[in-house]
């Protein structure tokens, strides 16, 4: 029997709890309010182009690119421009938020998302430059969480030469099936991007990484590739982090991203299938990258299930729209459970980055103390790049990061493999993101 | 008896051979010190805080000799410490007054609120990479004692979610200036009782929102100021503490007490 494809060090078998795997993508209402967040991407901060009181158009820049690492933000639909003031982010932080008042609430946004214009585009005739200045417009990030500018993957300098691109669609995250829901509904679409981003490459191999714990979107994608040259479909072992970048390289591949390299280092592009869809869209409907496919889970809704929401939404809408018991909600987590944030406000806006949110009463959630490390190297053993975490983190703990410490603390991909395996509640990942911070802010 | 005499005898005699040699040697390879680096030591507080820059208090004294200067002075010792020292190196010592720290946030359970339980490592740094603030206020105090950690002289108490400084303990050493991630430890001169105990630069009616005694940036201060010492900058009021000479003037005039008068019994009865 063919031996499913994997990263061969660490990695852990968390429950998969992806319950809203069935569940169709919905469209819900423009909600009364959006809060467009400035800065959603990694990379130089945006210039806020409106002012109060302005009237906004869907598709309308809302602040623009002040570098080349840089990524606009759009109006998702028609409206004014009520207050721009900081606000708390899912992710934590406090930033800029721009309040749009739509002029139509209650509308469904699957009419508006009908009403757009589909284009038959011949992409022989877009030039790669073309592309790359489309994808840059519609303000395209990674849609995987990171939140890398597209336009800057989809450049790389000439002397690092593309032979492969990769399509993440491994999904490793427990309860998430955005992207699942995606490949199942929106095949073809993905396979037209990949068409695009095949002509940016010079038609390299195109092989599309999917866990076999979603056989549907494996079929589904598989029958679609086979009537394209050049695109395969790669069944992959379900394991946590499959859908790190540089496992899934060295697990397709067998190719090794050096350390503190990119994956462009290898002659490789990998992009999540949600981003791939972005850009489809830019290109065929003209439209710029203002909603997402959210994944609503979690044991206090209901019926868990997948929606498509305009950049912006608050929280609070998506807790009327699933009937969600707003008093019982005890921990919100926005991403997936390991590697997403714990939220702290209920009016915190949904970004291009959002890929589920998670809400959970208080029989999951269980308040752990900090315990001394008993010293039996799970950390060591499930993670996958190969760290000796709980020695780093004893440095980190004293103060006495080594320099071959140094260089390796950086290495870590933050997949939260070690905390989960952790007998003693140690906070790892927490250590090792703080001993990432220490030696920034050293250098 | 020669069972006896022969040990003592060659004892003695290696304990000659010995002693001449570490003799011989002590002065064939004396290296010359300058007795005044010992005094020096003897005269700084010794804490090895660092917060001069040099390695530790002998480090700095070695350098003062070398270099015939008090620049930079030490942050601990007392001005008569820093004369005393000038005077044996003979030279004119321009003296700093002593500055103590102090913190920029009144950002207390009871006038802001927390926002957020927070579970992780007890130290503000982590704290950041999880949430920008634990409180209402984005600007606040975390209380988890970053600052508290580098203290070298046990000057800091953490009480109601915000740092207390001791000002009688405190030596402006400025170390823990460094270690706050919200920037909230400013040195003062201890001479000038004023501080604006609020960083918050969010218009007014926010601040307000976030925070009972938040700088609103109402300018009242800076128009009552007759030294022209306190201004507002992005909404937060400012003191130049050169120009200010602690009349307290702002102190009677801030809507919100968001400046305060912080003599050293203000804590004692906190």
């Amino acid at each position: 029997m063919l031996q499913l494809k994997t990263f061969p060090r660490g990695g852990i078998h968390p429950p998969h709890e992806k319950h809203s795997a069935n569940a169709p993508i919905v469209t819900g209402e423009i909600p009364e309010n959006l809060f467009i967040p400035v800065n959603q991407h990694i990379g130089k901060p945006l210039k806020i182009v409106v002012k109060k009181g302005d009237v906004v158009q869907r598709g309308q820049v809302l602040a623009e690119a002040t570098g080349f690492v840089s990524s606009v933000v759009h109006a998702p639909v028609d409206g004014k421009i009520l207050k721009i003031f900081r606000f708390p982010l899912l992710g934590g932080q406090i930033r800029e938020v721009i309040q749009l008042v739509p002029n139509e609430p209650g509308l469904d946004y699957g009419q508006v998302l009908r009403a757009d214009k589909q284009e038959t585009v011949e992409i022989g005739r877009l030039s790669a430059g073309q592309i790359r200045e489309i994808v840059r417009d519609a303000g395209i990030i990674g849609m995987g969480g990171a939140g890398f500018p597209t336009h800057v993957k989809l450049s790389p300098p000439a002397e690092k030469p593309i032979d492969t691109l990769i399509i993440n669609g491994a999904e490793c995250e427990p309860y998430i099936t955005a992207d699942h829901r995606l490949m199942v509904e929106h095949g073809p679409e993905i396979i037209q991007g990949i068409k695009i981003l095949k002509r940016l490459f010079n038609d390299v191999p195109v092989y599309i990484g999917i866990e076999n714990n979603k056989p549907e979107a494996i079929k589904t994608l598989d029958v679609l590739a086979s009537r394209e040259g050049g695109i395969f479909v790669v069944p992959l072992k379900t394991k946590y982090p499959q859908g790190g970048e540089k496992q899934l390289i060295k697990a397709i591949l067998n190719r090794e991203v050096p350390s503190k390299g990119l994956p462009m280092d290898v002659g490789v592009v990998v992009q999540n299938v949600a981003t791939v869809k972005a850009i489809r869209d830019a290109v065929f409907c003209k439209r710029p990258l203002m909603e997402r496919v959210v994944t609503v889970s979690g044991n206090l809704v209901g019926e868990p299930g997948n929606i498509l929401l305009p950049v912006g939404t608050p929280v609070s809408y998506v807790i009327r729209k699933f009937g969600i018991d707003a008093e019982k909600i005890r921990l919100l987590i926005s991403g997936g459970p390991m590697m997403g944030r714990t939220c702290h406000s209920l009016e915190s806006p949904v970004m291009k980055t959002t890929s589920a949110l998670l809400f959970f009463d208080e029989n999951v959630y269980k308040e752990r103390a900090e315990n001394p490390c008993i010293r039996c190297g799970n950390c060591i053993r499930v993670c996958p790049m190969g760290l000796d975490v709980a020695l780093y983190v004893q440095m980190i703990q004293a103060n006495a990061l080594s320099a071959q410490a140094k260089e390796h603390i950086m290495d870590c991909i933050e997949c939260g493999s070690c905390t989960y395996a952790c007998p003693a509640d140690r906070r790892l990942v927490q250590w090792m993101r703080l001993g990432k911070a220490i030696i920034k802010r050293e250098n | 008896m020669y069972e006896l005499v022969m040990p003592c005898v060659i004892l003695s005699g290696l304990a000659l051979v010995s002693a001449s040699g570490l003799y011989v040697a002590s002065k064939k390879f004396y290296v010359y010190e300058d007795p005044r680096i010992d005094e020096i030591e003897a005269m700084l507080p010794g804490a090895n805080c660092g917060g001069c820059g040099y390695a530790g208090c002998r480090a700095w004294a070695e350098n003062a000799v070398k270099n015939r200067s008090v620049d930079p002075p030490c942050p601990v010792a007392n001005a008569e410490t820093m004369q005393a020292i000038a005077r044996l190196l003979g030279i004119e010592a321009t003296v700093a007054e002593k500055k103590v720290a102090a913190l920029l946030c009144k950002g207390t359970h009871q006038n802001t609120r927390l926002t957020m339980e927070y579970h992780g490592i007890t130290d503000c740094w982590a704290a950041m990479l999880v949430a920008d603030s634990l409180k209402a206020c984005a600007f606040s105090c975390l209380g988890l004692g970053s600052c508290l950690a580098v203290c070298n002289f046990d000057a800091m108490r953490i009480k109601d979610g915000i740092v207390h400084i001791d000002e009688e303990k405190c030596t402006g050493c400025g170390l823990c200036v460094e270690a706050c991630p919200k920037n909230l430890l400013q040195l003062r001169p201890v001479s000038k009782f004023v501080v604006v105990t609020c960083h918050n630069t969010d218009r007014g009616a926010d601040a307000r929102k976030a925070c009972k005694v938040a700088c609103i940036g109402c300018m009242k201060c800076e128009k009552t100021c007759e030294h022209d010492a306190i201004h507002v900058q992005n909404f937060l009021a400012i003191i130049d503490y050169e120009k200010c000479t602690a009349c307290g003037d702002c102190v009677a005039v801030c809507p919100t007490n968001a400046i305060e008068m912080r003599g050293q019994e203000v804590y004692a009865t906190a």
